[in-house]
Parts: C-alpha cells; structure tokens; sequence
C-alpha cells in the first residue's frame, strides 16, 4: 500500500485509535530523547559560543586557569574514565568470582543467601555509599594510610572501591544469569575429560560468558562513570591528569564537579556545567553502546 | 574445541595415563571410553591449583558480604535512634540547630511520595503503551528498532543528566530560578521509562501466544484483545516492573538536588515552590554537619550530633522502602516467570 | 492489597491536611518573644534565602525570633557560600542573601537590572571570629603566631612535629604525624579573609594574594570541603588536620590560641527595590528584627558574635529604610 517513510499512512488511517496511541507513545519516547539532546545543547550553547574573556566571568572557571573549554573539561574526562576503570578493575573479577560462587561452587541454601546479598547491595542508594564511604571506609583505610597520605584518605582509590561496590551487583546479577545458562553437555563434556571444578570452568564456563561477561561489564561502567553522590561526598576535589591515585585534591569527576558547582552556578555558569554534562552523555552512551555491540555480537556466535 | 585437545595433551603430559583411552568428541556423540577421574589420577598440582580457586571464589563472596554487612550495620545502628512516631510525623519547621523539638522527616517522605507520584503518572503510560507497541503491534519494522535503540541509550542517561535536562527544559520556560517538585518529576521519569519498557516488554512476552490467537479466533479485535486478554494475563507482572523501577529512582539524589532544591516546611504543591525529598534530606543533614551545643542559652535538649543522627534514621526509612520494594518486586517476578515455564 | 494501600494513603493525607499545622515543631519554649503579642501583619509565604556558611548558627537562631513575630512565614535559608549567595540575589534566585565578602563592582552593576536602580544594598549582621582549628591526638588548644600559620596553610611546614612548632608549644607532646590542610573548596567569604590575613603576615610565604577560591596551584597539598560544616566534619574526621571556621561552628575541635584573632565582619544582601510587596515587607522586617538588639542579642548568646555598635545599627537602620517596595517611586 502507500508507505511514505515508516509509516504505512493508508493502513493508518483505517485501523483503529489505539494503534495510534501506542504508536505516538513510542513516538513520544523519540520525541523525549531528542528532547533531552535539542534543551542539553540549547543550555550548553551560551558557554560553547562565550569567548575565554567571557568564561573568565565564571569564579570557578577563572580559578581552574584552564585556557578554552576542552582544556577545562579534559581532565574532568580524565578522572572519570579513570576512577571507573578503576572500580571497574576491581570490580570485575570479584563479580565473576560472586556469579561463578553461586552457580556452581555454593550449597544451594548459601547459594540463596549470595543471590540476596547482590540484591540487596544493588538496592542501597548512592547517598547512603557515600555516607558509608567517608565514615566508614575512610577511617578504615586512615588506619593504614595514616601518615602516608592526606588524612582522612578522601581519595580517588578510596572512591574507587565505593564505587567498585557500587557497580558489582550489577555486574554479578548478568553474568550470574549467563553462566546459569551454560549448556550443560560442555559442563559434562568437561567433566568427563577428567577436569576438576576449576579447570571445567576454565574450559567450558568462562569462554562461554565472556563475551556477556565484557557486555556486563561495560554497563558496570557505564554506571560507575555517572555516579554523583559518592564523589560528591567522598572525593575531595582537583585538576590533574595525574595517577597518582593516592594523591589528595587531584580529580574531580563530571558528575562530582556538576553537583558541585551547580549551586554557585549563575547562568553562564550553568552553561558551561552542561557541556561536561553532554560530553558524559556521550561517554556513556559510546559505552553503552559498545557493550550492546558485545552482547549482540556474542549471541550471534552461539 | 581446540582447548579440549591442548587440554588432552597437557592431561597426558601432567599424568601419564597407563590406559588408552580415545578422547573422542562428545558433543559429536561418538562412541568413547570413558574414564571416571579417580582421585589418583588428577595431580596434587592440579588437585592444589583447584582447591586454590576455590578458596579464591569463596573469598570473593566474602568479599561482597563484608561491605553490605558494614553498611547495614551502620544504618540500622545509627538510625534507630531516631525513628519515633514524632519523626515521621513532624517537619523541620521550626527546629533550631541542635536542639530539641529535633523535628523529623514527614515533609521529605510526602515529598518523595509526590515526586515520584508525579514521575509515575509520566512514565506509566508512555512505558507501558510503547511496550505494547513493540510487542504487539511492530514485528521489526524500522520504529520499533529506532525505539528499541533509544531506549537502550536512555537507560544509560546518567541521573545528574537527567537532572540537567529537566532543569534546562523548566529553566527555559520559568527563568534559571525555576524550582519544582515537577521538574523532579520529569527527571526521575526520564530515568524510570526505559526500565518500565523493558520490563513490560519481558512480561507482555511471556503471555503465551495461544491466548491471542484464540482470542483473534473468537472474533475479537486486536485492540480489545490486549485491553481484555493480555493485560490483564501480564497485570502483575507489569506491576512488579513499575515498582522495580519505582525502587530505583527513588534513591536518585543528585537530580533532585538540582531540580526540586529542599525546604524546611511540608510542601503539597508539585507546582510551585520547592520540595523536599527523602535522598536530598539526608545529604542536607550531613553537608550541615555538627550542631552547636555549647551556648545551650534555652535550657533545652541539645544534641550536636542530631544531624546525622537525622540523616541515618532518613537513611534508614529509605533503605527500608527500597528493599521493601525490591523484595515484592523480585518474588513476584520469580514467582510469574517459573509459573510461565522460563 | 493495593487498594488498603491507597486509601490508608490518602486518610493519611487527609489527616494531615485537617490536622494542618500539628505537623511543625512547637518551638514555644524558647520565649522568644516573651512580652510582645506576634505582630504578623498578614506577611505569609516561603522566603528563600542563601549564602554564607559562617552565619549559620546564628541565622538558625534568628529563623525562630523572627517566626515568634511572624509565625506564617517560612524562612528557608540554603548554606552554600558567600560565592552563591552574592550570585542569588543578583539573578533574583533569592530575596535575601548573607556573604562574607562585599560585592564587587562589577557584581553591584549586574545586580542593578534585578534589584533596583541602587542595586544590592549591603548591611553588617554578623562580626565574629575566624578560628584555626585541628584534629590532633587531644589536644585542646595549640600557641602558633601567624607567621607559622601562614606557613602551614602554605605548605611550607609539613609535620607536626616541625621544630617550629614545638617551639612555640615545649610543654605539649607532637606527634610526628602529616599535617592535613582542610580548606573550603567553594567559593567562600571566609577564604576571602584568611588569605588576606595570610597576605598581610607574609606576602613571601603566602604568595596567591587575596581570593575567595583556594589557589589551584597548591590545590593539591589540601584537602577541600563544602562549607564551613564541612571542613569541620572532615577535620573530625581525619588525624592530623588543621583547618579554619567560624568560630560559632567548631564544635569539639581543638583551637590555636591567636594573639590577634582573625575577625571577619559578615553581611546580609537584599535589594534596594522589591517589585513583590509581600517580599519586600518580608525583607524589612526579618533585617530589622536582625540588627535590633534583640537579634543582637540572640546571636551573642548562641554564636559569641559581636553585638553591632550604634554607628553600625543607625546605618544600617538607614539602609532599611531605604529599601522600596512595589510601585513606590524608586
């Protein structure tokens, strides 16, 4: 029949009302996204076409000595990428060794009190991580640290085990749900060749979820590099690309820098939060999208 | 199937098995001998690497454990103090630094309430009817994958985005001092779609098809067919995704911060004026820290530490409702995809 | 289920609604307005105000003498520093603002388009002391001149148990512990005042001049917090700090016995022209109560804050009385 665009119009017009209920529905959730994209870079526009004369304005800009907006939002990108990768690295193992525990390795009783223990770190909210990060944690880790570093050790590695916290129940509730799917013939198959536990999880468990475990992975991270309150709280902030993740007042995170400067933030200001916030965005999504990719590349193999 | 032979040659290397034995490939379901892996067989090497990995795995529960204990441990120790019937049912109005009448929580819980009240009345009817659409109606025409793909870029919006974006959108309208419990709203809808359509989406497929087709065989239309046979089969399990995702924003802090500000007094109005909420309370009683005790001048109950006493106890109220939420959400959700066969 | 849930809700609210102001705190033990009947003049609303950190004992204080006047309305005051006090009131976010520093020019031309053809007017509230603060074993309170401060602040001494130190405190036993420097990482007043206070002292030592952000380039030999709360709670929190705050705010935390202490004079900001009548009344009132002796007073009493002296309250009392409301003539 006519189809113009996506649209079969003839078809349309004859079929009944609810159909183009829900069909707008899905369209409203275009029309939010691009919503979302059209009022972030509306709002970003001021700072993007301000001159550096008029982004001096800007208290916190003027004191960040930073020369144009990319060379003020890189190391924001820095501390980002790199606090997540962090959490991530730390985070990932721990998550395979948690879903590999209650898959195969726990009595199915305690194999019940795992999947609880994930479940509930996954419904903490960032607020209380934070409140835990710096009273509980940082005492904690002083007690090592003490003389070594600033004290309360209110630092990126600190940060980054909060947020490695954080990003685990998510990681561990999808591979947990792949590696339970693993075809039970390569279990046995491995077995039968006389493989102890390990090396039949070796063999049979971890290629299988790989390609899921990476998908997992990413949206781990994708979760650790949006993260406000922990930093908010728990980061005490600064501009550097250095990896010294030890040093006090060296990173800040987007997140962290947009929470906290936002208060203080007069218009111009807001503006130019908002183009960190849109280049956050964008690492997301590049990320979310990578781990997309992954998990559909995986499927298509099997 | 390459890492099945490298492994035969390093059994037989590492062993020296005495009997022949064809390593055939199972999964061809060719004829082969087994052997059952006696305990002589496997090497202490191997038998010590096996037990070390165990030990590994074991250590990484406990890992996860340590950390949750902790937390709740500190937020149930801490916030207990405070959770007396006055708490939940008083406001800050009034209450001056550190001492007593010590105020409470109410403005922030019917302030959440509201807040998210407002976000679900948005993102219900737009999650689930598209969640209709991608299932019923588009069978892999050129919309549903374009919205399949927003949607997975939208559940990865970041909160404090989502936060910006609704700022922006009101700030345009209203002036940069434009401050509504709405505006929360429309930020915490941003991040409760994607979850409500995905999770509609498992839960209108797990309705097995026969019921439509033998509701279409009946006569009845495609529209009364999903009012009258496929909602209501996937009603409950629709619900558990509304209140899954209801668990996750209700703990958003940071959008809230910047859209719905805070206040000391109830606020019924999600129009106008700003609006306190449970996450954004906690991270006020921290960020004001100790109060002042020293010039107890009234006479009066004086406790510095009531702030954070207040934030835990808020913190615990939260926590509560979220687990309470997610616990109804998941065993419910269990319990419809093991009747449903999954 | 659901629907006992919805209607034990909504009897909830109705409750509360019938019940109206059981809700708020019942503050009448403080007498804070003992022999006066409340004045009120139908002045009701949400007044928001922002800014200073250093003020916030005290304006917690003034909250609840100004509500025993004017019980209906309801003062919402948001800490976020002098920086986004000053940026509030010259964007119209808030009707009244408190900053530590005054404005600059280039503030008080900004503000001329929101707050009247007089711009911001600026009036002294609050004189206190600034003090410096640490976290150290239990000690209680250390001799230090300014010139070893400044040097600390500086990142010049590292140890505490620097030779210097020990110098001017023999009888007290330092632990070879780091000195953590806790500063503010907002844009504060207080920052403003002790870095001028460092300036003045050493200008060799303390080479960034006066500012009200922490110089980035020695950002990284400290440890920055949000508001004076915060630097307290992190000095508590950490072993070996040293920091600085209001003097009102610092709790349980050591304090360095100063030959002359830091004093900082902080303000209060509103508009010289208030179109919205009922904010401008609101204003009148609420920076009235606060100058008279009363709020003096009360701020003495639970912050140690300098009483104003007449010169201050008569020219202050003049700049009130220079704020117009509505369609008066400006």
């Amino acid at each position: 029949m006519s189809k113009i665009g996506i649209f079969n119009w003839h078809r349309l017009f004859k079929t009944d009302k609810f159909y183009l209920l829900v069909c707008a529905s899905s369209l409203f959730v275009l029309i939010i996204l691009f919503a979302i994209t059209v009022f972030l870079l509306f709002s970003a526009m001021p700072a993007l076409e301000s001159s550096q004369t008029g982004l001096l304005g800007i208290s916190w800009y003027k004191s960040s000595e930073a020369n144009n907006i990319l060379d003020f939002c890189l190391p924001l990108v820095f501390s980002t990428i790199l606090s997540s990768l962090l959490a991530l690295v730390i985070a990932l193992p721990v998550s395979i060794g948690v879903a590999l525990f209650i898959t195969f390795y726990a009595p199915p009783k305690l194999a019940a009190i795992a999947s609880w223990v994930i479940d509930i770190l996954a419904s903490i909210p960032s607020i209380v991580y934070g409140l835990w990060g710096i009273f509980v944690l940082c005492p904690f880790l002083n007690v090592f640290t003490g003389n070594l570093i600033s004290s309360p050790p209110r630092v990126l590695f600190t940060l980054s085990i909060v947020l490695a916290v954080m990003i685990i129940p998510i990681i561990t509730s999808i591979i947990r749900d792949i590696y339970t799917g693993t075809p039970h013939l390569d279990i046995e198959a491995a077995y039968g060749l006389g493989a102890t536990k390990w090396e039949m999880i070796r063999l049979s468990v971890l290629p299988y979820g790989a390609q899921g475990a990476m998908s997992a992975a990413m949206l781990g991270l994708g979760r650790a590099l949006g993260e406000t309150m922990a930093v908010l709280i728990i980061l005490s902030p600064g501009r550097s690309y250095s990896f010294n993740i030890f040093g006090v007042s060296s990173h800040q995170t987007i997140a962290g820098n947009i929470a906290a400067q936002f208060p203080e933030a007069n218009s111009l200001g807001v503006s130019l939060l908002t183009v960190t916030g849109l280049v956050l965005f964008i690492i997301t999504f590049l990320v979310n999208w990578a781990a997309k990719k992954i998990a559909k590349s995986g499927v298509a193999n099997v | 199937m390459s890492k099945i032979s490298s492994f035969r040659v390093n059994l037989l290397s590492k062993n020296g098995l005495k009997s022949k034995v064809l390593f055939k490939n199972i999964k061809n379901n060719r004829l082969s001998k087994f052997i059952k892996p006696s305990s002589r067989v496997i090497s202490r090497q191997r038998r010590q690497f096996d037990n070390f990995m165990k030990v590994l795995i074991f250590l990484s529960f406990i890992i996860v454990s340590i950390p949750l204990v902790s937390i709740i441990y500190i937020v149930v120790a801490n916030g207990l103090t405070q959770i007396t019937p006055y708490f939940l049912t008083h406001t800050m109005k009034g209450v001056m630094g550190g001492f007593s009448p010590f105020g409470g929580i109410l403005h922030a819980l019917v302030g959440t309430i509201l807040i998210t009240l407002g976000a679900m009345v948005i993102s219900i009817p737009i999650g689930i009817l598209t969640a209709i659409y991608l299932v019923e109606y588009a069978k892999g025409n050129k919309l549903s994958s374009i919205v399949n793909t927003l949607v997975d870029i939208m559940s990865g919006v970041p909160s404090i985005v989502a936060g910006l974006f609704a700022y922006s959108l009101f700030a345009l309208f209203f002036g940069p001092t434009a401050v509504f419990g709405i505006s929360g709203s429309l930020a915490l809808s941003v991040l409760m779609i994607p979850t409500i359509i995905r999770s509609t989406q498992e839960m209108l497929n797990l309705v097995p098809n026969q019921l439509r087709e033998a509701s279409y065989g009946l006569g009845v239309s495609k529209f009364r067919t999903i009012i009258k046979v496929v909602l209501p089969t996937a009603f409950s399990g629709i619900v558990t995704g509304v209140l899954l995702s209801i668990a996750r924003v209700i703990g958003e802090t940071a959008p809230l911060l910047l859209t719905a500000g805070s206040i000391d007094s109830l606020n019924l109005n999600l129009f106008s004026g700003r609006m306190m909420s449970l996450p954004v309370y906690i991270y006020n009683e921290y960020s004001q820290g100790l109060a002042v005790c020293t010039n107890n001048i009234f006479g009066a109950d004086c406790l510095s530490d009531i702030r954070m006493q207040r934030a835990w106890s808020a913190a615990l109220v939260l926590f509560i409702f979220i687990i309470i939420l997610n616990l109804v959400g998941t065993t419910i959700k269990k319990r419809i995809l093991k009747k449903r066969g999954k | 289920m659901k629907n006992s849930v919805f209607t034990s809700l909504c009897f909830l609210c109705l409750v509360l609604v019938l019940s109206g102001c059981s809700v708020d705190n019942d503050v009448s033990q403080f007498k804070l307005n003992p022999n006066q009947s409340n004045i009120d003049l139908g002045l009701r609303g949400q007044m928001a105000g922002s800014g200073a950190t250093s003020q916030k004992n005290s304006i917690d204080a003034w909250k609840l003498g100004y509500n025993a006047y004017y019980p209906n309305i309801s003062v919402a005051y948001d800490p976020k520093g002098s920086g986004g006090g000053r940026k509030d009131i010259i964007s119209g976010a808030s009707i009244f603002a408190a900053s530590d520093k005054l404005l600059s020019d280039e503030e008080i031309k900004l503000s001329k388009s929101v707050c009247g053809s007089n711009g911001v007017i600026q009036i002294p509230t609050y004189i206190s002391k600034i003090e410096i603060i640490f976290n150290l074993d239990n000690i209680k309170s250390l001799s230090l001149d300014n010139k070893t401060i400044t040097a600390i602040f500086s990142g010049k001494i590292t140890n505490w148990s620097d030779s210097l130190i020990k110098l001017q405190n023999p009888q007290i036993n330092l632990p070879n512990k780091l000195i953590t420097v806790v500063r503010r990482s907002d844009d504060s007043g207080t920052n403003d005042t002790l870095t001028s206070f460092f300036s003045k002292t050493d200008e060799s030592l303390w080479q960034w001049g006066e500012t009200s952000s922490w110089p980035s380039s020695i950002a990284s030999l400290s440890q920055g917090a949000q508001g004076t709360a915060g630097v307290v709670i992190v000095s508590s929190l950490g072993d070996g700090t040293i920091s600085y705050a209001d003097s009102a705010q610092v709790g349980t935390l050591g304090v360095v016995a100063m030959d002359n202490p830091i004093m900082q004079i902080s303000y209060m900001l509103a508009c010289s022209h208030y179109n919205d009548i009922i904010a401008g009344q609101f204003v009148k009132s609420w920076l009235g109560y606060i100058i008279s002796k009363s709020g003096q007073e009360l701020s003495h009493n639970v912050s140690n804050s300098m009483v104003l002296n007449d010169s201050q309250t008569n020219q202050a009392k003049k700049d009130i009385d220079s704020i117009t409301i509505g369609k008066e003539n400006v």
